[in-house]
């Protein structure tokens, strides 16, 4: 039976974040996730302005996954991150506790997520969450070398339901 | 009656000061203009609300005020999400007064802004949204070389319906074949 997601302990965040944050800072810039470096700094950042962050380790890789609300709208942005970005095993079901816990304990009705096009696995996550591809941010982000795509993936709360 | 400003006369851009908080207070009460600009008609607002509005604003990002001969704000410029590891940031704007709409000071500024942001400050690309029922909006930056890029579903909301957002980029150099940069501009030594 899958685990229920846990919320983080901002001890845990700040302990997570040396590992998770190089790999991914360019796609912080570039998905408009404005992230402090320093862990202390950035696991009070995680906790802070309508951010709920959940944690977990499973085989022994921290994830830390985020939602955060709009502040006017019934809508939220969605982060997973780990050391592999969210190319990770599992990818989808921790997607999947973030889409559930925003629609169907929180009554959001519409979750984004940004996601890099060289990102097969956290693409085919979000597709198979009902997912939509919305646009594409076209050289968004520097990584491995090379501007890559940001691709902008959006779920209204019927689609989910329906999923 | 506010006086006409035509495209012909000189447009700079320069920070907001205190001054400008009263014309952007009414900007953003304006429920045109709001929806236009935000997609949502706004809350009501005092005018230290909006004051700490164009600080919070010009904490993470820009926000520049298009000023015409006598230094009356006619427009502005919002740069946000400022992205300066891949180069990259989000803009919007808008024109203040309804009856100067309409007579290509938005494309002016607009261009204005850009050359700023590709050819001094070295950013890439930008991107931004605008309401899906905006055709003012979409001409003008279509003009400006933007690339429509996506569509977000059910993003705005105003009276009582949700619309999409057009999402488009810029990139630089699509932008400079349109309105090629003089490379001496700032070079020639004044006498």
């Amino acid at each position: 039976m899958a685990s229920r997601p846990v919320l983080a302990a901002e001890a845990d965040l700040a302990r997570a974040w040396p590992v998770v944050l190089p790999p991914m800072l360019t796609y912080l810039a570039a998905a408009d996730w404005s992230a402090p470096v320093d862990p202390a700094a950035a696991a009070r950042w995680l906790l802070d302005g309508g951010r709920i962050p959940f944690y977990r380790e499973p085989g022994g890789t921290p994830v830390i996954a985020v939602l955060e609300r709009h502040p006017l709208s019934a809508m939220c942005r969605l982060l997973v991150l780990s050391p592999r970005g969210p190319e990770l095993e599992g990818a989808g079901e921790v997607l999947g506790d973030l889409v559930r816990f925003a629609i169907r304990d929180l009554g959001l009705r519409r979750c984004e997520w940004r996601v890099l096009a060289g990102w097969p696995v956290a693409r085919g996550a979000a597709a198979g969450l009902g997912f939509r591809e919305e646009g594409r941010l076209p050289e968004a982000c520097f990584v491995d070398g090379r501007h890559d795509d940001v691709v902008l993936t959006g779920l209204l709360a019927p689609e989910w339901r329906a999923s | 009656m506010a006086r006409v400003v035509s495209v012909e006369q000189q447009l700079r851009i320069r920070a907001c000061s205190a001054g400008d908080v009263e014309v952007f207070a009414r900007y953003r009460a304006d429920p045109v203009s709001a929806t236009l600009t935000f997609g949502a008609v706004r809350t009501p607002e005092t005018a230290e609300d909006v004051a700490r509005f164009v600080e919070t604003v010009n904490a993470s990002g820009h926000l520049w005020i298009w000023a015409d001969a006598s230094d009356r704000a006619v427009g502005f410029s919002v740069l946000r999400s400022i992205d300066r590891l891949n180069r990259t940031l989000w803009t919007g704007s808008g024109i203040f007064e309804p009856d100067q709409r309409g007579r290509g000071l938005g494309s002016l500024g607009r261009r204005l802004v850009l050359d700023l942001v590709f050819n001094e400050m070295d950013y890439r690309r930008i991107y931004g949204e605008f309401g899906s029922f905006n055709e003012a909006s979409r001409r003008s930056h279509l003009k400006m070389g933007a690339e429509i890029v996506g569509v977000r579903r059910q993003v705005y909301f105003s009276s009582g319906v949700y619309h999409d957002a057009v999402v488009y980029t810029v990139a630089r150099e699509r932008f400079n074949a349109l309105f090629p940069p003089d490379p001496r501009r700032h070079l020639e030594v004044r006498r």
